[in-house]
């Protein structure tokens, strides 16, 4: 996993409850690196499940709302540095499909070893929007939370509806719907 | 306290993450750094190559621009409307013009001579339509107004759709190579005219050479009918001897020459192969009778009807391979084989083959015996004589006709002949017919031809001289005009029943002669039959002859018979008697009648061969008679049977009928098996009679030949 999602995750640990709270999730999440994340480098993703697991011991938040949470942290985070990404589309669903087909390529242009989540998007009629996620990972709630700060980006009002078409939600269809 | 241990890990773990960092970064821009290098070098190698590939097109145009003006081919690129786009220095040298002096003219206008270009320019929209090529030769004009030939070979010019724009034509002078061909044609034209006069010489010079032969023949003939010393006899038997080998020589020195001028002459007329092969098989057994020879004939009854061909010329392929066949061969049998290989188209193609068994040829020598004056041996000119000149006609004659000639052959076993020759079928079924009665018919004829009124028209004296001798044997009443002028003055005077006409004379020739009797209506020889003599044999000057309203010809050295029966036949003296064999078979009541005429006929009127045939009867009848009795007394029938066979055909030669019929009893009876022998005996005793009695005829004839 990109060590920007770790760099960004403490961040926003810190951001909300000090870098105590930084200091204690590292010691008590038992990480090979030790918690020296730089963002242009590459980390074990079993490293940022532990400290969200972690984190929600310690706050007694389920780590969904966690997730979720950062989602909509990190989009800000994207928005501001890469706002290239956003100048190609003026909607959100316009944006939404463009993440599969122009962002998730140039991105592995740029990191070739990135493991990124599949996307397939497909519209019925004007109004909705259905967006299949594919990823072993299984962290649907963090792309929940990216897709409602996308709509919040746009001015958008819609419904998101999650439905999990596997067990261990490594497959996902969201409906989204104006 | 607690703050500054979170501070310190906090520190540490920035630091670790900053060396971390710095170590990707920079690990990233080392690889930067490579693809960047790999990039520039890249761009280089593409520099490199762009630059190298233009340096090898402008060479490769440069080569063949180069290649283009070195050989001497002229470019020029029109549009659809022959405005010149662009002129080649090579085009431009070709006509005298610069490049630039060309460049936006019309090229129909510029180079146009005659109408013939007009008609290839206005062509060229078609070649530029159908985007192809074609290549003409035509003549241009030149700035100086010369004309040159060029060949030129357009093609059209297609923009990138394939729509034609103009067209390239490629120029090349030749102006040389038309010259030369010129000369050429010129060259052989003098070559063929050469060899015509050189044909024309040789025939002037066998004519001129025939001439006084005739003369000499004629001569000779008309001496012998003199009363002469037994020395005297023998001195003009050699000079006849010699006269006719001589005839013999030119006569073949004429054929090959006509062979090779490529002017052998093939008449066509019906006549009867059979009869032909039939004679010749009699006449070489008589031939050859005083040595052990019997030659045979196996004619194939699949040829039934009468041929068209020429007889002259097959009876000569035969004359030369039976010549040759009885020379080479002391004993055993000579062969006539005919058969007939297929009927197609109208046509019998026929096999003959002639077989010996004699000296034979060795297998070295036999593709040198067909070529002129080879024989196979230089000795062999020595010991049997010969020119080497007979199977080259042989083998020219048979090949101008289509046919083919080989020859399989071991020394001292014989040799066998074989050639093809087509014939057409006349659908005529043939028959077999005897010779005509010429005894009775010559006494018909001597009787009536002494009423006849003859004009002589000759210019050589002697000839004169030898025809007059036998017009006056004849008690013809004649006259005799020097030249062709003399002879039509002569002949609008005086009513004749007969001319005899010259072909070749000083002043007026006999065909012109012809033509102005013929063509004058107050002459009152108009419609006189008039015989063509010519020593030429060329079958053109007797066409020429028979065109001008001439009745026949006869070819000089002729011998008073055939120029009898000639007559007879044109004037209508005789109605020609035939009888089949079979009407006579049954008669053998011992008459002896002797009669020469078959062999005259047979020869063409050769006194000579008959002389020759009828001494070797003399000579060699005793011998067979001798053996046939023997045989008998020895019941030796097989013997009987062919002593017989033998005789059979000498006895038909000089026309003893009676004789002939006996001996083919015996023969007929000996080979059935089926006689008594006392029947045997009394035709034995009847031939052998009749033989005593027929020498001292024989030999008084020969006297008064």
């Amino acid at each position: 996993m990109k060590g920007v999602v770790f760099t960004e995750f403490l961040e926003m640990v810190e951001a909300s409850h000090g870098y105590e709270m930084v200091d204690d999730l590292i010691n008590e999440s038992d990480l090979s690196s030790e918690g020296a994340y730089t963002s242009v480098g590459t980390y074990d993703h079993h490293e940022i499940i532990a400290l969200f697991s972690t984190l929600s011991k310690k706050t007694t938040t389920p780590i969904p709302i966690l997730f979720r949470n950062f989602g909509k942290y990190i989009f800000d985070v994207f928005a501001r540095k890469y706002t290239f990404f956003f100048s190609n589309s003026d909607n959100a669903f316009d944006f939404l499909e463009s993440v599969e087909s122009y962002i998730h390529v140039e991105v592995r242009k740029l990191y070739p070893d990135a493991e990124l989540p599949r996307f397939e998007t497909k519209r019925v009629g004007n109004t909705t929007l259905e967006m299949m996620y594919y990823s072993n990972r299984s962290m649907s709630d963090f792309a929940m939370g990216l897709i409602e700060k996308v709509l919040e980006y746009y001015n958008e009002d819609a419904n998101v509806e999650r439905i999990y078409l596997t067990d261990n939600g490594s497959q996902v269809q969201f409906i989204i719907s104006k | 306290m607690k703050e500054v241990e979170i501070l310190k890990r906090r520190l540490h773990r920035e630091q670790i993450a900053r060396k971390e960092a710095e170590r990707i970064v920079e690990q990233k821009g080392l690889e930067l750094y490579d693809v960047n290098e790999k990039l520039l070098r890249l761009n280089e190698r593409l520099e490199q190559n762009v630059t190298q590939r233009s340096i090898e097109l402008r060479r490769s145009e440069e080569k063949y621009r180069g290649l283009i003006e070195n050989m001497a081919l002229g470019l020029l690129e029109t549009d659809l409307h022959h405005t010149i786009i662009r002129a080649y220095q090579g085009f431009a040298e070709m006509t005298g013009y610069t490049p630039e002096e060309l460049k936006g003219q019309n090229a129909k206008q510029v180079f146009s001579p005659n109408d013939s270009f007009t008609q290839l320019m206005n062509l060229t929209p078609d070649i530029q339509k159908n985007i192809s090529n074609s290549t003409s030769e035509v003549q241009i004009k030149k700035k100086d107004g010369s004309l040159i030939w060029v060949l030129i070979s357009a093609a059209p010019i297609v923009d990138k759709d394939g729509n034609p724009i103009g067209s390239l034509g490629i120029h090349y002078d030749i102006t040389e190579r038309k010259i030369l061909e010129r000369e050429l044609a010129k060259a052989k034209e003098t070559a063929e005219q050469a060899q015509q006069a050189e044909q024309q010489f040789l025939v002037n010079m066998s004519h001129e050479i025939r001439t006084p032969m005739n003369a000499v023949i004629g001569m000779t003939h008309l001496l012998q009918d003199t009363d002469l010393t037994t020395l005297q006899k023998e001195y003009i038997d050699a000079l006849r001897f010699s006269g006719d080998s001589l005839m013999g020589l030119i006569n073949n020195i004429l054929d090959l020459s006509k062979i090779e001028a490529g002017e052998l002459e093939f008449e066509e007329k019906e006549f009867n192969l059979y009869q032909l092969v039939s004679n010749l098989q009699r006449a070489f057994q008589f031939k050859v009778n005083r040595k052990e020879i019997s030659v045979t004939l196996d004619f194939d009854p699949e040829i039934e009807n009468i041929v068209i061909g020429d007889p002259t010329r097959t009876n000569q392929i035969f004359t030369n391979l039976l010549g040759n066949a009885s020379k080479f061969t002391t004993h055993g049998t000579i062969g006539i084989v005919a058969k007939l290989l297929q009927k197609r188209n109208g046509q019998y193609w026929i096999e003959f083959q002639i077989h010996d068994t004699g000296i034979g040829i060795p297998e070295d020598k036999k593709e040198l015996i067909f070529m002129n004056f080879k024989q196979a041996d230089a000795q062999i000119a020595r010991k049997y004589g010969g020119t080497g000149l007979g199977l080259t006609i042989v083998k020219e004659m048979v090949e101008f006709k289509g046919g083919m000639i080989s020859v399989e052959s071991h020394v001292n076993q014989g040799s066998n002949f074989k050639f093809i020759l087509p014939f057409i079928d006349s659908g005529i079924k043939a028959v077999h017919k005897t010779p005509i009665h010429h005894k009775q018919i010559t006494q018909e004829l001597k009787e009536k031809i002494s009423h006849l009124e003859v004009l002589i028209v000759e210019d050589n004296e002697m000839n004169q001289k030898l025809i007059s001798k036998i017009l006056e044997i004849w008690k013809c009443r004649y006259d005799i005009a020097n030249n062709g002028r003399e002879a039509l003055e002569i002949s609008k005077q005086l009513q004749y029943d007969l001319i005899l006409m010259d072909i070749h004379m000083p002043e007026m020739d006999g065909v012109e002669t012809t033509y102005a009797i013929r063509t004058d209506n107050n002459n009152p020889n108009q419609r006189i039959p008039i015989i063509a003599m010519t020593a030429a044999a060329l079958l053109e000057e007797k066409n020429k002859a028979i065109a001008a309203g001439m009745n026949d010809f006869i070819t000089k050295p002729f011998s008073p018979n055939v120029l009898m029966k000639k007559i007879g036949n044109i004037l209508g003296l005789v109605t020609q008697k035939t009888e089949s064999m079979d009407n006579e078979s049954s008669s053998t009541s011992n008459n002896l009648s002797i009669d020469l005429d078959y062999l005259l006929d047979f020869s063409d009127g050769d006194r000579n061969f008959v002389k020759d045939m009828v001494n070797t009867f003399i000579k060699e009848t005793p011998i067979s008679l001798s053996n046939l009795h023997e045989a008998f007394k020895e019941k030796k029938w097989e013997m009987v049977y062919k002593v017989s066979h033998q005789m059979k055909p000498n006895f038909m030669m000089l026309g003893m009928k009676c004789q002939e019929n006996m001996a083919a009893q015996i023969e007929k009876m000996t080979k059935e098996q089926d006689f008594n022998e006392s029947e045997i005996c009394t035709l034995i005793e009847q031939i052998t009679s009749a033989a005593h009695q027929a020498y001292p005829i024989l030999k008084e004839k020969l006297q008064a030949f």
